[in-house]
């Protein structure tokens, strides 16, 4: 097991370098540049203020120079450097924003479990009662209905209806009970779809066990339905579980980017947003670096938490 | 000042938990609310009741509803009566509140929520302006003014003459003052202003400022006689000086802010000596400004600019990039005003807004400006075609489709400066003809000029119908194939200013943003080869950049650009009112009849802006917008009737 976790560690960085460098090469050769968005938008099209501009940001480096000096940066100082259009230094708004991004993380990972297993397990113990189509259907439409679409309703109907925001604007701890609700419901409306297909798995990870011959001895030994389920069905057929919630980690990074934006959360997503719009390079590639980072820890994590949970798994 | 959450308005231990029971919702919103909650429990009755028992057989979905549609039907009259009574009892509370507004006058304090919906680049009025809101509030600037009157009021300047054609002498309102944080709350004086349009011309070479160089460039030197006395001198007479220095970019710096920060206020903020300064600026774009208490009297400028009460104590500004969040906010109350993409809102959201709670629909002329640019190069040398596609585009049926019905014929000249054609001259020079067009493109070999078919930008955040619609009306009636190509701003930007013979596009719309102030370089310099036209690629051999392009490519597009800067130019100096508009009018028919390369596209009539109803005295359009000059931020008699 150690030596697995090495090698795996030891990929990483290989991987992560491999990620920058698609990232920078993706990033170039979309049209426009920072310098053009500061230039042009306000519709002053001059060619000397696109030169001051990408000199002073270095666009008209070498793409190798740029590429490794901001490589260099990375790796040697853990610096990501300044934003090419907010002039902000990048480490310093990562620190601001990433906890924000990771709570809604955190929650709606916690509503995707709450959602996905209770609903599998039902599913899985009503098979084929109208109960379990219910709520196939809802795990479902779960998985169908996008969330930013979601998102919008929640945003829009409630204002229109009543005159009221179900997610105000943000705000930090030291108003509690605002602060759950700024992050409860984006998380609960990503949760929505994870939580569709958790419920999937469990249900036909527990209809697997539920037909096995462990479960027949127990119900032949006269234990009641609901040890039998608790004991000898829920535990074995959590295993699945815990690849599909790595899986989520990565997911909930992406739908929380949609969610930053409509629910205006400055976290990692919003930003990125925004810079996208901007050619900001600069906070695209450390964004994109962070969150690769964050994905390979997360999924090495459950894959060391795999072989844990079931001792047949070696590496 | 470093960037912090914003502070709120109320005391944590009270204001925090009782805004959860303060909020007051009313009976016609509890009513709508409930009967869409009573709906939607309804459906989910129909589709979630049921047995678990498969042997019963499942009552059909559908006939719950029709008995909830009945008993609905039953109930309707009462409750037609009793919203029709709600309503009424709103109509009668809204009348008796506006009502008592008005006899207790104007009122003090309280704090305009605003939000906008991109986050600015810098806070340095001489380079940013784009999100520019903050130098309108924090900034004096020597005079304001108003596109209804089309006169120039004075913010910083109390009076002003023109003693001769290149000089314009300004004499400063008594007492005014920096904010405190900026240079300890001195006062302003000539010196300052000198200061503050010196550096124009270095932030734009150094620091590439955005500022249009047409702002600054007729400005030859200043003198200042003593600390109230500004003169202006002029390299050219230039006809639009005045309403150009109510530009929100031709700020009033204080120069020891300006030189401790490096010599620019891209961080800083706080260096003027507007109505307002800045409280705070959010991780999350929510800036929060305060009444600077050391803002200047005002003896002109009737009321726009004021000292004395009534105003508004403070402002707050959230960045809202999400448009249905945006409405949510306002409609929630926690906006006062609803920004649309260019600053309006259309008008099939005006219209659905209107009549709910606590909203106010203003409406007015607009002075917008849209033109669809060809790309020069590419069409200089075929007059029929150019001719051909004007011809194609049905102008009538544009107004009729993207502003539905509501729209007048652009042309080079904002719609609401006295130069513009008349609407039946426009329509004379700007013609609907399919079967002139198709005959046109076949003389002049169009299929063989363009094998491929013509490419237009779609542009994704603006005038999406419009692109379409002019794509469509251009395949249907020359039979030619338009490639849309969707872009975002980056993308859009990029590929408008490519250079000539790099451009990826046939036409594309642009949209003006800025419209507000200036007849003669905010819609014309789409047009002039040393403005816009010169990067859609209409080149002359005086144009700046001309030593960066071949002189064979240049050729191709001066004999039709030279003219037309010419007329610019000759229009630009002519300070007689009546010969000014005979140039601009022979400006505007020589752009309409040689087709070359901007032409107008309609624009809407109107425009609408939604505010709170508890907003008070606001401008109305077009002097609404908050751009060039005198927008709603720089309004300071508005007031809010529940301060």
């Amino acid at each position: 097991m150690q030596a697995y976790i090495i090698r795996r560690l030891l990929l990483v960085p290989f991987t992560l370098v491999l990620i920058s460098i698609i990232v920078f090469i993706f990033m170039r050769a979309v049209p426009g540049d920072a310098a053009d968005v500061r230039c042009g938008a306000a519709g002053n099209f001059d060619q000397q203020c696109f030169d001051v501009v990408r000199e002073e940001l270095g666009l008209n480096e070498n793409k190798f120079n740029q590429y490794f000096k901001w490589l260099g940066d990375i790796v040697l100082r853990g610096d990501f450097g300044y934003s090419l259009s907010q002039r902000a230094h990048i480490n310093e708004e990562i620190g601001k924003r990433i906890w924000n991004t990771a709570q809604i993380g955190l929650l709606s990972i916690a509503f995707t479990l709450l959602i996905g297993i209770p609903v599998g397990m039902v599913s899985a113990v009503r098979s084929g009662k109208p109960s379990d189509y219910i709520l196939r259907f809802l795990a479902v439409m779960g998985l169908s209905v996008p969330s930013f679409w979601i998102a919008t309703l929640v945003v829009i109907f409630p204002a229109v209806w009543w005159g009221v925001r179900v997610a105000p604007d943000w705000v930090g701890w030291e108003e509690p009970l605002t602060h759950l609700q700024i992050l409860a419901i984006p998380a609960f409306i990503i949760a929505l779809a994870g939580g569709g297909t958790i419920a999937r798995i469990v249900r036909s990870s527990m209809l697997e066990v539920l037909r096995s011959d462990q479960v027949r001895t127990a119900r032949a030994k006269g234990l009641r339905e609901s040890a039998v389920v608790s004991r000898h069905v829920f535990r074995p057929s959590m295993i699945a579980l815990f690849t599909i919630i790595g899986l989520q980690f990565s997911l909930v990074l992406g739908g929380s980017v949609i969610m930053e934006s409509i629910f205006n959360i400055p976290g990692m997503g919003l930003w990125v947003i925004s810079a996208v719009g901007e050619r900001d390079f600069m906070i695209i590639q450390a964004v994109v670096v962070v969150f690769a980072t964050w994905f390979l820890l997360i999924t090495l994590l459950v894959d060391i938490a795999y072989a844990w949970v079931d001792p047949r798994i070696r590496y | 000042m470093t960037a912090s959450y914003r502070k709120k308005g109320y005391e944590m231990a009270e204001g925090y938990w009782g805004k959860y029971w303060r909020r007051r919702v009313s009976r016609r919103r509890i009513l709508a609310g409930s009967a869409a909650a009573a709906a939607g429990a309804a459906g989910l009755v129909a589709v979630g009741c049921g047995d678990d028992d498969d042997d019963e057989e499942p009552e059909p979905a559908a006939t719950a509803a029709p008995t909830e549609a009945a008993a609905a039907t039953e109930a309707a009259p009462d409750e037609a009566a009793t919203e029709a009574a709600t309503e009424a009892a709103a109509t009668e509370a809204a009348t008796e509140a506006a009502t008592q507004a008005a006899a207790t006058g104007p009122r003090s304090g309280g704090t305009f929520k605003a939000q906008r919906a991109f986050a600015e680049t810098g806070y340095d009025p001489a380079i940013t302006i784009t999100g520019y809101q903050w130098a309108a509030v924090t900034y004096n600037h020597l005079l304001g003014y108003s596109l209804i009157e089309d006169e120039a009021w004075g913010d910083a300047a109390q009076s002003w003459e023109q003693p001769d054609p290149f000089t314009i002498v300004f004499n400063l309102e008594p007492n005014l003052r920096f904010n405190p944080e900026a240079a300890g709350g001195r006062p302003i004086t000539s010196q300052d202003i000198a200061y503050s349009y010196a550096r124009l011309p270095a932030a734009f070479t150094n620091l590439a400022s955005e500022v249009n160089p047409m702002q600054f460039s007729f400005m030859a030197g200043f003198d200042t006689p003593d600390e109230s006395t500004f003169a202006l001198n002029m390299a050219y007479p230039w006809v639009s000086a005045i309403p150009t220095l109510a530009s929100t970019s031709l700020a009033i710096v204080a120069p020891e802010v300006v030189e401790a920060n490096g010599g620019n206020l891209t961080d800083t903020v706080n260096a003027g000596g507007g109505a307002y300064m800045f409280e705070s600026r959010g991780l999350d774009g929510f800036n929060s400004y305060v009444r600077n208490p050391n803002y200047a009297g005002h003896t002109t400028a009737r009321g726009r600019f004021t000292k004395d009460p009534p105003y508004i104590d403070g402002w707050e500004d959230a960045l809202i990039t999400d448009s249905a969040t945006a409405e949510a906010r306002f409609l929630a109350g926690d906006s006062d005003i609803l920004t649309g993409v260019v600053g309006g809102i259309d008008a099939i959201k005006a219209e659905e807004l209107r009549g709910q709670d606590g909203v106010n629909i203003i409406t007015g002329p607009t002075n917008t400006h849209l033109v669809m640019a060809l790309d020069a190069l590419k069409w200089a040398r075929f007059p029929q075609l150019r001719e051909a596609l004007s011809h194609s585009i049905d102008w009538d049926g544009y107004i009729d489709i993207v502003h539905d019905g509501d729209g007048i014929r652009g042309a080079p000249v904002g719609p609401r400066f006295p130069q513009v054609l008349s609407q039946d001259e426009i329509r004379q020079l700007q013609q609907f003809d399919p079967e002139r067009a198709r005959q046109l493109w076949e003389q002049g070999g169009g299929d063989q000029v363009f094998p491929d078919g013509l490419t237009t930008l779609l542009a994704t955040f603006a005038n999406t119908r419009g692109t379409e619609f002019i794509s469509q009306s251009i395949e249907e009636n020359l039979g030619v194939e338009v490639t849309m190509m969707p872009v975002d701003l980056a993308t859009y930007v990029s590929s408008l200013t490519a250079p000539p013979g790099s451009k990826i596009w046939h036409f594309a719309l642009v949209t003006e943003n800025t419209l507000s102030t200036i007849p003669d370089y905010n819609a014309l310099t789409h047009y002039v080869p040393l403005g816009y036209g010169g990067a859609f690629g209409l080149f002359i051999h005086e144009h700046p950049q001309a030593p960066l392009i071949p002189p064979e490519v240049i050729d191709i597009t001066h004999d039709i650009g030279k003219p037309i800067q010419d007329l610019y130019n000759a229009q630009s100096v002519t300070h007689d009112p009546e010969q000014r508009t005979a140039l601009l009018h022979q400006l505007q028919r020589l752009l309409f009849t040689q087709f070359c390369c901007t032409f107008p596209v309609p624009v809407e009539a109107t425009e609408q802006h939604a505010l709170r109803t508890r907003v008070q005295n606001a401008p109305l359009p077009p002097d609404f917008r908050d751009n060039g000059s005198m927008g709603y931020r720089r309004a300071q008699n508005m007031w809010l009737s529940d301060a």
